[in-house]
């Protein structure tokens, strides 16, 4: 595809206006790609907000999703996904849910782009090509979402029409899914960084009274650590409290029991 | 990624603490250490850097499969918007083979937060993470070593103790014993039947 050069006086170079267009929407998509700020967003509504700029980037398209993928587990692939639109969740349901199979599933799987203009008849997906097509939805442009030596998942970009998406519109695609790789697994990494510290520090936050507990119920009853901890979760279980919540009760308590007899003497 | 038997057993006892449903903590792990190699192709491992209280920082670190602290050249420690909980900050740092190799990850990671790009700390530890003791004689490092300590505590609310009282036997007990505080919590552990009988909130 030509590079676009606003001021390119080349005579044998042109540019029609659909190409300009189409060129325009790409960096706009591009620019609110890199605008993208995690703090304040999860994953998921991160991956939405790519999904809509893909949809954005590409001609022709009426929706498109987002899909991190683990392409190395056949029974339990799908890490995350986001879409655009509910009609393109609805095709996510059938593609990953139902059957098990579709160009998502390819494109990440041969890790090349996969278009069909016609669902509905696809050999290639025998069982989602038809139950889409019974959607309204004929036309299908699956990108992978690749990082040096990995693919991580891939873009789907979903057309009511027929034959919508072209080799113009797969270029793009390739253009726009190639920053909007680095920017998700950046983010994927950035979420598990984030629950991964958060579990250790409330953890670990909150062991010091659960092992008092413990404590507290060896001295009365005697037994090991975790004869009292399986005591502990009973009591969690049965009142449909949380452990440690359950511990801090019998912890307070005995300390409230402690003071008062420190002032009674 | 290699987890010792011993930060294995840490992290199942504190996915027992979260108690939540479908959370494993060394899962958890696992997955942000396979996103990391995935991210960064010389990636060796990382460190769990653990601070609670006032107390010394505690260092747990897990290299991928084969790879030594000798090979670690560049380091970084993640940029987290989070601020420490209940006395407890965790920090996650990264070691990579290859100089230079998270430098796109921190840019991209200070973008995402809003931060800038000198917030992040990159190439600052790079002293070789603590690689387990050969001889086998020290006992691992725990992010777990003052259960022992809290469990004792406990028996000694139990007995008619304040937090501050059993404290203070603790202490005394140890300076008494020759022990530190672990081994007179240690000492009470082993004689739940069994009081002392000079023990007294004081």
């Amino acid at each position: 595809m030509t590079d676009f050069d606003p001021d390119a006086r080349d005579p044998s170079v042109s540019f029609s206006p659909e190409l300009v267009d189409d060129l325009a929407d790409l960096q706009a998509s591009l620019t609110n790609l890199a605008g993208l700020v995690t703090d304040s967003l999860g994953l998921e509504e991160l991956m939405a907000r790519v999904a809509t700029f893909a949809a954005q980037a590409i001609p022709g398209a009426d929706g498109a999703g987002v899909t991190l993928l683990r392409v190395d587990r056949p029974d339990n692939r799908v890490e995350a996904l986001a879409a655009s639109h509910p009609f393109v969740a609805e095709i996510d349901e059938i593609q990953y849910v139902t059957v098990n199979e579709g160009p998502c599933i390819t494109a990440a799987l041969e890790r090349q782009p996969v278009r069909s203009g016609s669902l509905g008849g696809e050999a290639r997906w025998p069982r989602f090509g038809p139950r889409v097509g019974r959607l309204g939805v004929h036309s299908v442009l699956s990108l992978p979402l690749l990082i040096p030596g990995q693919v991580v998942g891939a873009i789907n970009v979903y057309a009511r029409e027929h034959d919508v998406f072209d080799e113009h519109a797969e270029r793009l695609g390739e253009l726009f899914a190639a920053p909007a790789a680095v920017a998700v697994h950046n983010a994927q990494i950035l979420t598990q960084a984030l629950r991964l510290t958060a579990q250790l520090q409330t953890a670990l936050s909150t062991r010091p009274v659960i092992d008092q507990a413990i404590g507290l119920l060896r001295g009365r009853s005697g037994g090991t650590a975790e004869e009292a901890f399986t005591r502990l979760r009973e009591i969690s279980q049965a009142e449909h409290t949380k452990l440690s919540e359950v511990a801090r009760r019998i912890v307070d308590e005995a300390v409230r029991r402690a003071r008062a007899r420190h002032l009674d003497t | 990624m290699e987890i010792t038997a011993a930060l294995a057993a840490d992290l199942a006892v504190l996915t027992q603490t979260l108690d939540e449903p479908g959370t494993d903590i060394a899962e958890t792990l696992r997955q942000f250490a396979a996103d990391a190699r995935r991210a960064v192709p010389s990636y060796l491992g990382l460190s769990l850097l653990v601070v609670r209280g006032a107390g010394l920082p505690v260092t747990i670190t897990a290299l991928e499969h084969g790879a030594a602290p000798s090979q670690v050249q560049t380091t970084l420690r993640m940029p987290l918007p989070r601020e420490p909980g209940d006395g407890v900050s965790v920090a996650l740092i990264l070691y990579a083979a290859r100089p230079g190799a998270f430098v796109d990850l921190a840019a991209d990671l200070c973008w995402m937060i809003g931060e800038r790009l000198s917030a992040v700390a990159v190439d600052e530890h790079l002293l070789a993470p603590a690689a387990p003791d050969p001889s086998g004689l020290l006992p691992p490092l725990s992010v777990l070593s003052g259960s022992a300590i809290d469990q004792a505590t406990g028996v000694l609310i139990g007995r008619g103790f304040t937090p501050a009282q059993a404290q203070r036997y603790l202490a005394a007990h140890a300076a008494e014993s020759g022990v530190d505080v672990h081994g007179a919590a240690d000492r009470v552990l082993a004689h739940l039947d069994e009081p002392d009988p000079d023990e007294q909130p004081g």
